[in-house]
């Protein structure tokens, strides 16, 4: 479904991508670890077209996109949920999740994405009416995600979603990450929490400095050395 | 005394709705785009020529809709034509090349004059007549209907403009933007499009203030200047990109002004909107009602 092919991304003179490849397949939940500054966030931004890369190509369902606008490939099918939420903090919580399916022509699937919102997340629709501001760091999380799913998206791109949350809403969150996977979208997932990683994905990706470094299912990776020493800490 | 009174109420309250409608614009495209807009005047300036250069030929209702398409159109091409390439490059450039439209139309509006055999400064009719006369007397003051009529209009108009930023799919779109440019293009929001809406209403609004203000003030080429620093000072005071400040301040500084020319010297009255200008930006650059600072 997604496909990055040779992806290069500097920042002025400072690396952030160097050659990677990844390919991400039809509703599957792949995910992205690495520590701080692998260049985790860069690749989405690659991926959504906030960044333009300097080399490599991006193909989503058969066609190039690295080219295109954000809003443009946004209406591709693609919905990526950033880094530190970037909500908008002065609508209200309806208000947000209407500007998630802003891209949506269908009135009758909008309906349908609101109630399988609200039951995933009963507290947004307690607060619909409340300014995304004023919610908690969970529930403001809680609303990105919900903002993201709003376009019914074909593919979803998550960055750290459990990122500054307490274990309790953290496990919250990745509930409804399978909730969504299992209703069938394509999810890319970016994580520092290796271990909520490895327990959610299918599939998983080792960034490292700008790198691929390894990759595999769950299974394979946990036997890995490197991966048990760095990431999991046994 | 009570004239003096009437005359600031009165006048203090027809040139701040004026400027409310001014300014609301102004400070809209501010607060979406982060575009500080110094043609903003000259679109006040385009919509009064076109009035008065039409009224004869083609009668009050058609002159003042072609006015207000024009201005309206120029507003929308002048961000697709030369704001927006500009705009990923620097501030400064959107800055100096506002700069340069401003400049452009105002020599335009006097070449027009000369081609087409106007006088460049001129007092266009009244709009409005009653039973043959053109005013009624309130406490021994005068009053043209033009103000009541002009007072009717800019509210009217303004309260339509905050129902649709607030109330429509596409207004909405508008706070996004402003709040998170970059989330809002994530949305599939096309933020270069919406801008160039919000010009383009922001120019609306300066047209609409200039087809009812003109028959009450005399219209001139330099006017754009005045306009422009006058909105400017009115969003300081009020907060960039806060439409009820934009509201608040062009009254507080409309009536500010008409005090500061009846009570103590017409001179300095025109000082007035400077002195707010580097007041404010000094203590309170966020404005009264304003969230983000002057960048």
């Amino acid at each position: 479904m997604l496909e990055i092919r040779k992806i290069y991304h500097y920042y002025g003179s400072a690396k952030a991508l160097e050659e990677v490849n990844l390919q991400v397949d039809e509703k599957a939940l792949d995910a992205v670890i690495g520590p701080n500054g692998a260049g985790k966030t860069t690749l989405l931004r690659v991926i959504s077209g906030l960044e333009e890369p300097d080399r490599g190509k991006v193909i989503f369902l058969g066609e190039r996109i690295d080219e295109l606008e954000p809003h443009e490939i946004a209406k591709k099918g693609i919905a990526h949920c950033p880094e530190r939420r970037k909500l908008f903090y002065d609508l209200s919580v309806l208000e947000n999740l209407k500007m998630g399916s802003f891209a949506l022509k269908d009135k009758k699937k909008f309906k349908e994405l609101l109630d399988f919102v609200y039951e995933t997340f009963p507290r947004l629709k307690e607060r619909k009416k409340q300014r995304a501001g004023t919610l908690s760091g969970g529930e403001q999380q809680m609303l990105a995600l919900a903002r993201a799913i709003m376009s019914d998206p074909k593919l979803l791109l998550l960055d750290e979603p459990s990122l500054g949350l307490a274990p309790k809403v953290k496990a919250q969150i990745f509930e409804a990450i399978k909730k969504i996977r299992d209703e069938g979208t394509t999810t890319l997932l970016v994580e520092q929490d290796a271990v909520l990683a490895l327990n959610v994905a299918d599939y998983i990706h080792v960034l490292e400095e700008g790198k691929i470094e390894m990759r595999g299912t769950k299974e394979e990776l946990v036997k890995e050395p490197r991966i048990k020493q760095v990431y999991l800490g046994i | 005394m009570l004239t003096d009174i009437m005359q600031v109420l009165v006048l203090g309250s027809v040139e701040g709705a004026v400027y409310m409608l001014i300014a609301v614009g102004y400070s809209l495209v501010y607060g979406t785009g982060g575009i500080m807009n110094l043609a903003h005047g000259a679109f006040y300036l385009i919509a009064g020529y076109m009035l008065y250069w039409y009224l004869g030929t083609l009668g009050l209702f058609t002159s003042v809709v072609l006015a207000l398409i024009i201005v309206t159109l120029i507003g929308g091409i002048s961000y697709l034509a030369l704001i927006k390439p500009l705009e990923k490059k620097s501030q400064l450039s959107v800055v100096m090349v506002t700069f340069a439209i401003a400049f452009f139309i105002e020599q335009i509006v006097k070449l027009g004059c000369s081609i087409l055999g106007f006088e460049k400064e001129s007092t266009l009719p009244n709009l409005i007549e009653i039973k043959g006369t053109v005013s009624f007397e309130l406490f021994g003051t005068i009053i043209p209907y033009d103000y009541v009529f002009i007072l009717i209009i800019s509210f009217l108009i303004v309260s339509l403009i905050t129902l649709f930023i607030s109330k429509s799919k596409l207004g909405t779109s508008i706070r996004a933007i402003s709040q998170d440019r970059e989330a809002a293009t994530l949305m599939g929001i096309n933020a270069d499009r919406v801008l160039m809406f919000t010009v383009m209403i922001s120019a609306f609004l300066a047209g609409v203030a200039a087809v009812i203000y003109v028959p009450s003030y005399p219209i001139a080429p330099w006017q754009g200047w005045v306009i422009l620093t006058n909105s400017f000072a009115v969003v300081i005071l009020g907060g960039m990109g806060s439409l009820p400040g934009s509201v608040l301040g062009a009254f507080i500084l409309s009536y500010a002004s008409h005090f500061t020319r009846v009570f103590i010297d017409p001179a300095i009255s025109t000082l007035v909107p400077m002195f707010v200008i580097v007041v404010m930006l000094a203590l309170r650059p966020q404005g009264i009602l304003g969230k983000k600072e002057i960048d």
